[in-house]
């Protein structure tokens, strides 16, 4: 509008001159050609008033000009006249009327899109690694032959020290090998026998669907490609999430989980997948509080999300290993209790997180006997630093009967710092620990007293592609014999 | 009604040289009737001899009926424009460049030809609004004239830091571009849907920023598709007259045009409280107002998906 007022402006001074010049010259002066043109326009307009203005004087009088006047206001083909060349007023109309036209059709196209919006979200990620075991065929136990070092232990079968999983090469938690242990017949998903190898870890394919504002359905289901043998389909398909999600409230901090969900011990959990995790591997107590159980859990953050209470009622415990300790589906009537309590603060952009979380319930795989874990957790983080700590104590009875492995977990333990370097190169350091006993009576008992120290980098290249590296180096305490099983790793993490 | 035929006729005379006294009345006018489209504006009571000046009498006459609209145009232009005449003539004055006032159209004085409005060259009338706001369930607000619509633009700027919007909440323009650097080691999503000025300005990394224009008077709240927790507040104010309340709750809000305005008070989450108020010319008018704000309301990813509890 501004520019459309400076250009009449502009308009009525250039006519000026005009006008003077018309009459200046006349009466000798021929009249202007009259033509559609603006410029003509005005000189002719400069005209005609100059003619009235000489015929006034002439005239009958100012009523006869009014009453001119009145007939050209009044008369149609006014109208049309103004149409057709009055351009400024009637465009600016046009153009007002077009942009409340325009924001109209905005509001439309936004509402409908709006409403076109699906309320399914189809997300994944994909996870390519590479690794390189380094010594032992990537295998992270040793079989004490003829009880050398353990004599104590000479009235089991079979005795291995060191850890089976911790030759980990990506974030399942896949061992580098298995290694052939005398008396079973374990499917070995990797089974490189020492040698690197490049491995697709997983293809994940999550659904999130809002079916209202405070209810989402999640599913999750990893495909995870590996070679058959002996016959055995080596691909599996993994649902690791089928869970309803209800947000009772408006603020969503309480929260009811119904189907297969996540863990609520300590806090590794939520960062267990590839696309979530810092780093490649999982630590070495993981494996008891990283899995995913079938039952119902409710969660609330209380005190203006100073405090965090968890509580869950599941079929087994939350562990991903397969000693038995962890069964999706119950084979006994007890159920598994767990709970966590948190207490958060904020202070400084700094994040401080206190927690104890705990499980107790019926083993997984056993018919009968009580299996519990505790331990505690605690966390600082930054936007750019995060250190996490933990600590875990356990028990499982086991079950000769039911082939159920006797754990007594005297101690498991990890800090982990992160930190972001820039916004796409971040390192990580690790060390931890685990002191345990795993037995199948009276055939075999895997003694662990190992620790590990992993050092890791990240280069986030976009939003959507990860690429990590992890060094995991494997020790032995106490009087198990050290071993080399170092593994080195890689991983692509393309999520989208 | 009879003059104007006799006028144009005299005006074409002169035009082709047939010299008539200019105070001779009663020039017969042609008796054709107006060719077909030209403008009625003429009863002709004398015959016409001459088919040529018949048809220039036509489109002279329907010439000056345009001129005429022309002209009322130009002057309805002039007046509603008169502000932005004011801020032109003011500065070409400090450059001392043109002339301060328009050329007259005749010299005269009798011509029907309207002189296009001279713009005035006083400054318009100014006045401030002052007073209190009390805000419940808030920590900032701001004052603003909320009847007068005007593109004022600007430009304003909300970063992310710490994962969050720092300023958490600003006032601006309609009409502003506001820009979202990203100063975190973090990549980040903003994000809105609010109606009228949605948007989604994809993820980038530290370093990086976007710039978008709000064109939609209102509240826009701007989040992260990546961090549920970020949240900052935009208000989109109809024109550039707002200021923000003072940590004691004090406003002084000035410059505004006098007369009968409306006055809004805004924080996040919060409806607008609007008072009428009268301006008057070098005056400061007091008003106070009480504005509540609400809890945030729970929002949804850019895709429209619920966050669930445990997204951050």
């Amino acid at each position: 509008m501004r520019h459309v007022g400076l250009m009449s402006t502009l308009l009525a001074v250039a006519i000026c001159p005009y006008v003077r010049t018309a009459r200046a010259d006349r009466p000798n002066a021929a009249p202007a050609p009259i033509s559609q043109s603006n410029s003509s326009v005005d000189l002719s307009a400069s005209e005609v008033n100059a003619g009235e203005g000489a015929g006034e004087g002439a005239g009958d009088g100012a009523g006869d000009d009014d009453d001119a006047s009145d007939d050209v206001v009044e008369n149609d083909a006014t109208d049309d006249a103004d149409a057709d060349v009055v351009t400024g007023e009637s465009e600016s109309a046009r153009l007002a009327m077009r942009l409340a036209d325009l924001e109209a059709q905005l509001a439309n196209l936004q509402t409908s899109t709006a409403a076109r919006r699906s309320p399914i979200r189809f997300s994944g990620h994909a996870d390519l690694g590479f690794f390189l075991p380094l010594g032992n065929g990537g295998v992270g136990v040793q079989r004490d032959v003829a009880n050398e070092v353990f004599p104590e232990y000479a009235s089991k079968g079979w005795l291995f020290y060191g850890d089976l999983l911790a030759t980990q090469v990506n974030s399942r938690g896949e061992v580098a090998d298995l290694g052939d242990l005398a008396g079973v017949n374990r499917f070995d998903s990797v089974n490189s026998n020492g040698n690197p190898s490049f491995l697709v870890n997983e293809v994940n394919q999550t659904i999130t669907a809002g079916l209202s504002p405070s209810v989402i359905f999640t599913a999750s289901a990893n495909l995870v490609p590996r070679q058959g043998r002996e016959f055995s389909l080596g691909d599996w398909l993994d649902v690791d999430l089928a869970q309803l999600e209800w947000l009772p409230g408006k603020s969503g901090d309480h929260s009811v989980f119904v189907g297969k969900f996540d863990s609520l011990l300590g806090h590794e959990y939520r960062t267990r997948k590839a696309n979530q995790k810092f780093g490649i591997t999982p630590t070495l107590l993981a494996r008891y509080t990283t899995g995913t159980a079938i039952g119902v859990k409710a969660r609330s953050k209380l005190l203006n999300n100073h405090l965090v209470l968890a509580a869950a009622v599941t079929n087994g415990s939350f562990g991903t290993e397969q000693f038995h300790f962890y069964d999706e589906i119950d084979s006994n009537r007890g159920k598994t209790l767990s709970g966590r309590v948190a207490l958060r603060h904020e202070l400084y952009g700094i994040t401080l997180e206190v927690a104890g979380s705990g499980e107790y319930g019926t083993q997984d795989g056993a018919v009968r006997g009580k299996a519990y874990l505790y331990g505690v957790d605690a966390h600082i983080s930054t936007i750019r630093m995060g250190l996490h700590f933990q600590w875990l104590r356990g028990s499982a009875p086991g079950d000769e009967l039911s082939k159920a492995y006797r754990l007594a977990l005297h101690n498991a333990a990890y800090v982990e710092g992160t930190a972001l370097v820039t916004h796409r190169i971040g390192l990580l350091l690790r060390g931890e620990m685990r002191d345990a006993e795993t037995e199948l009576a009276p055939e075999r008992v895997y003694l662990t007293k190992s620790w590990r120290a992993v050092v890791g980098a990240r280069w986030v290249i976009n939003p959507h592609i990860v690429y990590k590296i992890e060094y995991l180096h494997n020790g032995e305490f106490g009087r198990v014999p050290k071993f080399d099983n170092d593994i080195a790793t890689t991983s692509l993490v393309i999520s989208y | 009604m009879k003059r104007i035929p006799i006028v144009v006729a005299m005006l074409l005379q002169a035009s082709l040289g047939l010299a008539q006294p200019a105070t001779q009345p009663k020039v017969p006018a042609p008796a054709l009737p107006p060719p077909q489209g030209a403008p009625n504006t003429a009863t002709s009571t004398a015959p016409v001899t001459n088919p040529e000046l018949a048809a220039m009498h036509a489109e002279l006459a329907a010439q000056r009926v345009l001129i005429s609209s022309l002209i009322r145009v130009m002057q309805q232009r002039l007046a509603t424009e008169q502000a932005s005449l004011d801020a032109l003539q003011a500065a070409v004055q400090s450059r001392g460049a043109l002339p301060t006032a328009l050329p007259p159209l005749n010299s005269d004085g009798k011509s029907a030809f309207p002189t296009p409005a001279t713009p005035k060259l006083t400054k318009p009338a100014q006045g401030t609004v002052t007073g209190t706001v009390k805000v419940k369930g808030g920590e900032v607000a701001w004052v603003y004239l909320a009847d007068t619509t005007s593109s004022g633009g600007g430009r304003a700027s909300m970063r992310q830091q710490g994962k969050a919007f720092v300023p958490g909440a600003i006032m601006v323009a309609k009409g502003a571009r506001v820009e979202f650097p990203n100063n975190d080691p973090v990549f980040h999503n903003v994000f809105s849907d609010a109606s009228g000025n949605s948007f989604d300005l994809g993820s980038y990394p530290q370093g990086e920023s976007r710039t978008l224009t709000l064109t939609q008077v209102g509240q826009v709240d701007v989040l992260c598709n990546l961090h549920s927790f970020m949240r900052g507040y935009v208000f989109v104010a109809p024109n550039t007259h707002f200021v923000k309340v003072g940590s004691n709750g004090k406003f002084s809000l000035a410059k505004l045009p006098t007369g009968k305005h409306r006055i809004g008070v805004w924080t996040p989450n919060a409806e607008p409280v609007i008072k009428d108020v009268r301006i008057g010319a070098g005056e400061a008018t007091a008003v106070d107002f009480e504005i509540t704000a609400g809890p945030p309301v729970r929002h949804a990813r850019k895709d429209g998906t619920p966050y669930g509890s445990y997204d951050e």
